[in-house]
C-alpha cells in the first residue's frame, strides 16, 4: 500500500522531466538539420545528405510495421513505387501538382495496405512476409504491362522545370529541406506513437500475439492502421525520389531490393526502436558511398558484399542493432565508473 | 441464470473427436475446476470457450451473451479473460507494461491505464510493485504467474480462467497460487481453473468438472469427485479397476 503511493506520486513527475528532456533535445536535432540542409553547399554532401534523409524515412516508416509490430513485411517497395507513379501520373496526365499528387499516393497506398492487410495480417510470420513479397510482383507486373499509362519498362519522365509549385527546384538544397521535413515527419510520428496506445498494442503483439488478444487487444485493427500509416510515409518518400531523380522505371522503384534495404537499415540500427531505423540508415548509405568512391565503379557491388557482412555481424553479436550496442556500451562505462546513478 | 453456460459443445480437428457434446455451466463466484488425464479435451474446451478455436456446434452463453465463435478480444469484452499454459507474459516489456496492456482494453490514454495498472498490483502484496520496471521474462514461474493474471484482472473480468496455473512450480509457490485463487473471489471474480495437479484443484474448487475421452465423465464437489470410481479408473488406468489382467 505504501510502496503505491509512493510509485503514483513519484512517476508522473519523473515522466514529466525525462518528456520534458526528450522534447528539447528534439527540438534541437530538428533545427540543426534544417540549419544544415539550408547551408551545407558542396553539391556532393547535399546529394548524400538527401539520400540519408530519404533512406531515414523510409527505414522509420518501415519500422512502424517490421519493428514495433514485429511483422517482417518484404513488400513495401510496392507502396514506394505507387507513390512516385501515383503523383507522375497525375502530373502528366492532369497537370495536379506534385505536392497534390504526393498526398494522392499516400492516400492510395494506405488504402491499399489496408485492403492487402485484411487478408494477409492475419497470417504468421513467413507467410505474411511471402505475401507481401508477391503483392510487390503483381504491381510491378501491372506497371510494366500497363504502358499506355506507366510507360512500361521504359518508365516515366519528369521534365525539369523548377517553378516551387510544382514541387521542382532550381537548387538540390530545396529537395534536401523537403527531405528532412519528411524525416521529421516519420520520426516524430513513430516517438508519439511510442508514447501511446497504439504503440503499446503494437509492441504486445510482437510479443505474444495471443496473449495480447486475450486481454482485449484488437489484433486486426492495431495491425491495419499501422500497415496503412507506415504505407502511407513510403508513398510519400516515392514521390520525393521521384521529383529528385526526374525518371522512374518499374526497376528504380519497384525492385524486391528496396524492400530489403528499408528491413535491413531498420535492423542494423535497432528494430522498433524509434531513432535505431535513422541510424541504420546513415550507417548504410555513408558506408555504401565511401566505398563506392574509394574503389570506382571497378567494384561496384562490394559495399553490398560489405553491407550483408556487417548485417550478419548485427544479427549474431548486437540483435538490438547500432542504437542497443550504444546503450550497452553506456550501460558498461557508468557502471565501471560508477556515477552513483543507476537508469536501469 | 447462470455466468456461463455451455450447451453441447462439439469440436473435432480431422477424424479425432476432440470434444465431443460437452454441457455444464458456472455460476457467479464459484471456483469451478476442470480436470482429466492427457488427451482429455482440456485444452481444446479452454480454446474453445476463449475464442481461440471455433466449435462445430454448440452454445456458449456468457451473462445472457452468446459468445461461441467470437475472437477473443470480443470475448475479453464480454468479461471472461484467460491466461496461458506456461505463462505467456510479454518477456521483454516491463511488469508495469504487461497489466497496462490490460489496462488499456478500457482505457484509451497510456497514463490512465497505468494508473489502473498500479493499483492492481496492490492485490498481490509488494510482490508486482518491487518488480515493477523489471521485463516480465527475468521472473521467476510464480511471479509471471502473477503478472499474467494481473494482466487479466486488469481488464476488470467477471470470470477469469486460469489454465494450469502451477504448472512447473514448487509446493511453497503451489500454495501461493492457490490462496490467490481462492482471493480472486473475494474480489468478486469468478474462477475456471484448467488443472490436472489434483491437490489443488481439491483444496481451491466448490466443484469439479472431470472430462475423459472428450466427455464430461461427471461433476460434483471435491469429495463426491474423489469417491467417484469411475474417476478413478480413467486416471490410473482400465487396469486398477478390472482384474481381468
Amino acid at each position: 500500500m505504501n510502496t503505491n503511493t509512493i510509485s503514483t506520486r513519484i512517476q508522473p513527475s519523473l515522466q514529466a522531466a525525462s518528456l520534458g528532456r526528450t522534447v528539447t533535445l528534439w527540438v534541437i536535432i530538428v533545427g540543426a538539420l534544417y540549419i544544415t540542409a539550408s547551408r551545407l553547399t558542396d553539391e556532393h554532401l547535399v546529394d548524400l545528405m538527401f539520400q540519408i534523409m530519404l533512406a531515414a524515412s523510409l527505414a522509420g516508416a518501415w519500422n512502424i510495421v517490421g519493428g514495433f509490430g514485429g511483422q517482417i513485411a518484404l513488400g513495401h517497395a510496392a507502396f514506394f513505387g505507387i507513390g512516385a507513379y501515383t503523383s507522375t501520373i497525375l502530373f502528366q496526365h492532369y497537370h495536379l501538382t506534385p505536392w497534390i499528387g504526393m498526398l494522392a499516393g499516400a492516400l492510395f497506398a494506405a488504402l491499399l495496405a489496408t485492403l492487402i492487410g485484411a487478408v494477409t495480417l492475419r497470417l504468421r510470420g513467413p507467410f505474411f512476409a511471402m505475401t507481401t513479397v508477391a503483392f510487390t510482383e503483381l504491381v510491378r507486373i501491372i506497371v510494366k504491362n500497363w504502358d499506355s499509362l506507366t510507360g512500361g519498362t521504359r518508365g516515366l519522365w519528369i521534365p525539369w522545370e523548377p517553378n516551387p509549385w510544382n514541387f521542382s527546384f532550381s537548387d538540390r538544397n530545396s529537395y534536401l529541406l523537403v527531405a528532412v521535413t519528411l524525416a521529421v515527419l516519420v520520426f516524430s510520428t513513430t516517438a508519439i506513437m511510442a508514447k501511446t496506445k497504439l504503440g503499446f498494442l503494437l509492441n504486445a503483439l510482437r510479443e505474444d500475439a495471443d496473449a495480447a488478444r486475450s486481454v482485449g487487444v484488437k489484433a486486426t485493427r492495431a495491425r491495419l492502421i499501422s500497415f496503412a500509416i507506415s504505407a502511407a510515409f513510403v508513398a510519400l518518400g516515392g514521390t520525393l525520389y521521384a521529383q529528385y531523380s526526374l525518371s522512374i522505371d518499374p526497376t528504380s522503384v519497384l525492385s524486391f531490393d528496396i524492400s530489403i534495404q528499408m528491413a535491413l537499415m531498420s535492423a542494423v540500427g535497432g528494430l522498433g526502436t524509434v531513432i535505431g531505423p535513422a541510424l541504420g540508415a546513415i550507417a548504410a548509405v555513408t558506408s555504401s558511398s565511401l566505398l563506392r568512391g574509394w574503389f570506382g565503379g571497378e567494384l561496384g557491388a562490394l559495399h553490398l558484399l560489405l553491407y550483408g557482412v556487417l548485417f550478419i555481424l548485427v544479427m549474431l553479436y548486437a540483435r538490438g542493432g547500432l542504437l542497443g550496442m550504444a546503450i550497452n556500451v553506456k550501460k558498461r562505462l557508468t557502471r565501471r565508473f560508477g556515477q552513483g546513478q543507476s537508469d536501469v | 441464470m447462470p455466468l456461463l453456460q455451455i450447451n453441447s459443445i462439439k469440436k473435432s480437428f480431422g477424424g479425432l473427436k476432440a470434444v465431443k457434446d460437452v454441457s455444464f455451466s458456472i455460476e457467479r463466484n464459484e471456483i469451478v475446476s476442470v480436470v482429466g488425464p492427457n488427451g482429455a479435451g482440456k485444452t481444446t474446451l479452454f480454446n474453445l470457450l476463449t475464442g481461440f478455436i471455433k466449435p462445430d456446434s454448440g452454445e456458449i452463453t456468457m451473462n445472457g451473451r452468446r459468445i461461441e465463435g467470437c475472437n477473443p478480444e470480443t470475448v475479453c469484452r464480454a468479461g471472461f479473460v484467460r491466461t496461458f499454459q506456461s505463462s505467456r507474459v510479454f518477456p521483454n516489456m516491463s511488469v508495469l507494461d504487461n497489466v497496462t496492456i490490460g489496462a488499456l482494453s478500457r482505457c484509451n490514454d497510456v497514463a490512465s491505464a497505468r494508473r489502473e495498472a498500479l493499483s492492481i498490483f496492490d492485490f498481490f502484496g509488494s510482490r508486482l510493485h518491487d518488480y515493477s520496471d523489471r521485463a516480465a521474462g527475468t521472473l521467476s514461474w510464480a511471479n509471471r504467474t502473477r503478472v499474467e493474471i494481473a494482466r487479466a484482472l486488469a481488464c476488470h473480468p467477471t470470470l477469469i480462467g486460469l489454465d494450469e496455473p502451477t504448472a512447473g512450480m514448487n509446493p511453497a509457490e503451489t500454495n501461493e497460487i492457490s490462496e490467490l485463487i481462492v482471493k480472486l473471489r473475494t474480489e468478486g471474480v469468478t474462477v475456471l481453473v484448467i488443472e490436472h495437479d489434483m491437490s489443488l484443484v481439491m483444496r481451491v474448487s466448490d466443484r469439479i468438472v472431470v472430462l475423459h475421452h472428450g466427455e464430461l465423465l461427471m461433476q460434483g464437489t471435491p469429495p463426491e469427485v474423489r469417491g467417484n470410481a469411475k474417476v478413478m479408473e480413467a486416471y490410473l488406468g482400465n487396469g486398477s479397476s478390472s482384474t481381468a489382467n
